[in-house]
């Protein structure tokens, strides 16, 4: 076992999490998020890093932050309640066609196809 | 509930240092002279236990018995420098009222390096004066018990704390509570000196034998020589110069006096100065009369009291006890003036602000609890032994006393007042004395610990320059121009929960009433169960907030947390308010089991700009 690298050193978790990512998603995945193209349909496979449940209200529904290493995106189905497979931490591959707003990437009412990876560690 | 009783810690701060006083209290917390001279004089006066002992022990071995005979012509020459710096301080005192001594003078007339070499100087030999008086006391007990000295280090941190409490309890009650061990042993002294001269003279008391036991003890057997070098009489000076250290105490503490303050503080130097010339000079004519043999097992002092007294007498026991106790009470003059010394350098911005606040009892408490601290510091690394803590006194008291007289001779030249050439005359010659005095003890006593100091103030200085750099920073950053506006161009509250319970919702009421743009409840789940626990009490709680379930992959709370801030706030001048909320618990053992995720939180938190980290108590019910 020889000496830690000046790189395995300092490498923050945020980089090492993305190189995890990469690891797991790149080479499954149809496209990845960042060569995926808006307004085409697209198959992306990634982690979710959070989901976000709103109970009420005009913005009620449910959002997942999906993650593949190479960029973000966020999976909205509007009105909806959690959906099962969609956890914090779990991996999804999400069908639907890519949009841009002001927030970013979005996929709404994604599909979710069968996932590809189980959960890498 | 806004009439609290005081519990816990705070019952025992009570019990300890008393009730808090008003402000207003401050006029009445002033010391009158005969308790000034007490808490301020102490430490001079205490000289007189050692200093003259302090010059034979240089001579002696040298010189032998003979060595008496340039004890009278010393003793001269240390009055003569006392008579010196007792006019020099008295002129401080005059012309600097509000205190500060040597810093104030040196910082008024040579600028900021001196008053900081100054400065440092004084904390130095304060934090000295306390470990090695308490030391010295010690010793003073162990020698009467032996069977005690294996816990010398505990006894005296016994007598630190002891200290630490009675002046936190303020200036008043610690000048009350030490005076009269403080009277009792000038009275003995006196008595000592008056009786002692008296049978000496009278022939009632003749010259005592030598003792060939101690003094072959004290020459180790060396050939005496009869007579002594330059070199030796200046050591033996530098050493019968201890009896000047404490004397700027006053000049630092003269706002601790009542109105007229300079005027009482003025007129009780001059009272100290009397009692410990006179004292010294006695002492020392005593001594070459009753010609006493220095011993390594028994004190000057102890001495020639059994002779002039008798052995076992009731006048010899007082003599003694009074001696162990004014030896550790000089230490109060170290508490009284540390404090004060440090607030005024703190207020300056050259220490941290803390020591220039004044506590319950109209203290500086700050400055009383950390002159305990690195007092105590010291007795434990040097395991409480007098003789190594000695060499590195001195060095201090002189520095500061040349640099205040220095000071003092520009002030004289620049304000040009009645009789300043006078006056100038007198310090210009205080100023060549003790920096010689200083010379002396650093070149004589350089390598058996004398460098300590001398390396430690230099780095002391570079420490209150780089605190006074970091203040300078942070007044620069705060510095307001005309018509600035801070500029938000949202708020949003994020509440962090573990679970759904009334702690979660009161922090979810208080997220709501701040009226934010938007209100988040942010959970961080280390795995699916936690998730959907989380996900389900929110349903079946029907809260109407929007809830992020974090994922952490490396089991870490804080690393999403500012992955998803980063992402709500998207660094613009966005403000985001942090919400956690605590449990308040009935005692401090019950606070380690909770909590901790709220103080890491905090912790990674505080550097984060334009973010706010706020609690929502939840006082626990007590059964």
């Amino acid at each position: 076992m020889g000496a830690p690298s000046e790189r395995q050193l300092r490498i923050t978790r945020q980089d090492l999490d993305r190189e995890r990512l990469v690891t797991a998603f790149a080479g499954s995945a149809p496209t990845t998020i960042d060569r995926a193209v808006i307004g085409e349909p697209v198959e992306i496979h990634g982690e979710v890093k959070w989901v976000r449940f709103v109970p009420v209200g005009p913005e009620a529904g449910f959002e997942a932050t999906v993650s593949d290493g190479t960029g973000v995106v966020v999976a909205a189905w509007p009105g909806g309640l959690p959906r099962s497979g969609v956890t914090p931490g779990s991996p999804v591959a999400l069908i639907g066609t890519l949009t841009r707003d002001e927030h970013g990437l979005r996929i709404v009412d994604a599909g979710i196809a069968e996932s590809p990876v189980a959960a890498v560690g | 509930m806004g009439n609290a009783v005081p519990h816990g810690t705070s019952l025992v701060k009570r019990l300890l240092v008393g009730r808090p006083l008003a402000t207003a209290a401050e006029q009445h917390q002033r010391l009158g002279k005969p308790t000034g001279l007490a808490v301020f004089a102490s430490d001079a006066i205490s000289s007189t236990a050692y200093a003259t002992e302090e010059i034979l022990l240089v001579l002696v071995p040298v010189a032998g018995m003979a060595a008496l005979d340039d004890l009278i012509p010393l003793a001269l020459v240390v009055c003569g420098l006392l008579l010196l710096v007792v006019s020099s301080y008295a002129q401080t005192i005059r012309a600097y009222p509000n205190g500060g001594g040597s810093y104030v003078v040196s910082r008024e007339n040579l600028g900021t390096v001196p008053a900081l070499v100054s400065g440092a100087s004084l904390l130095v030999d304060y934090v000295l004066t306390a470990a090695v008086s308490v030391s010295a006391g010690v010793a003073a007990i162990t020698s009467a018990f032996p069977e005690m000295s294996p816990y010398t280090v505990e006894l005296c941190l016994g007598f630190i704390v002891l200290m630490t409490v009675a002046n936190l309890r303020g200036l008043k009650e610690s000048g009350r509570l030490f005076a009269g061990p403080t009277y009792i042993y000038i009275v003995s002294l006196a008595a000592l000196i008056g009786i002692g001269l008296f049978r000496t003279m009278t022939g009632s008391l003749p010259p005592l034998p030598p003792n060939e036991a101690a003094l072959d003890q004290v020459t180790q057997g060396g050939t005496l020589l009869g007579s002594v070098g330059i070199f030796l009489l200046l050591r033996a000076f530098s050493s019968g110069a201890v009896a000047l250290t404490g004397v700027e105490a006053i000049s630092n503490g003269v706002p601790a006096f009542r109105k007229p303050e300079a005027r009482n503080a003025s007129h009780t130097l001059i009272t100290m100065g009397l009692i410990l010339g006179t004292s010294f000079l006695g002492l020392s004519v005593l001594a070459h009369k009753l010609t006493p043999t220095v011993s390594e097992s028994e004190t000057l002092l102890s001495t020639m009291g059994r002779a002039v007294f008798g052995d076992g007498s009731v006048p010899y026991y007082v003599l003694q006890f009074s001696t162990f106790a004014i030896l550790i009470l000089a230490a109060n003059t170290a508490f009284a003036d540390f404090p004060r010394v440090a607030s005024v350098v703190s207020a300056d911005g050259f220490l941290p602000r803390q020591l220039a606040n004044r506590g319950d009892r109209l203290v500086f408490s700050n400055g009383i609890l950390a002159l305990g601290a690195v007092a105590a510091g010291l007795i434990v690394i040097f395991r409480g032994d007098t003789a190594s803590l000695i060499p590195l006194y001195a060095v201090g008291v002189f520095t500061g006393f040349t640099l205040s007289q220095v000071g003092m001779i520009v002030h004289h030249h620049r304000l040009r007042e009645p009789h300043w050439k006078l006056r100038l005359a007198i310090n210009a010659a205080g100023a060549v004395a003790t920096f010689l005095v200083l010379l002396v003890v650093v070149v004589s006593k350089f390598t058996i610990g004398a460098w300590i100091p001398a390396m430690l103030i230099p780095i002391i200085v570079l420490v209150f320059m780089r605190i006074r750099r970091h203040y300078a920073r942070v007044a620069d950053s705060l510095r307001t121009p005309l018509g600035y506006h801070p500029v938000v161009t949202g708020h949003t509250v994020v509440v962090l929960v573990g679970s759904v319970h009334k702690g979660t919702l009161a922090a979810l009421a208080y997220a709501k009433a701040l009226h934010p743009d938007r209100v988040v409840a942010v959970s961080v789940c280390m795995d699916d169960q936690a998730y959907q626990r989380i996900v389900s009490a929110w349903e079946r709680h029907e809260i109407d907030v929007e809830l992020i379930a974090l994922h952490s992959p490396y089991r870490d709370l804080t690393e999403p947390l500012l992955e998803l801030l980063d992402d709500i706030d998207g660094g613009r001048d966005h403000l985001v308010t942090v919400v956690v909320p605590e449990f308040v618990v009935n005692h401090w053992w019950e606070s380690a089991l909770h909590n901790q995720s709220a103080m890491l939180v905090r912790a990674r938190l505080r550097r984060r700009p334009n973010t706010v980290i706020t609690s929502v108590p939840l006082q626990v019910a007590h059964r």
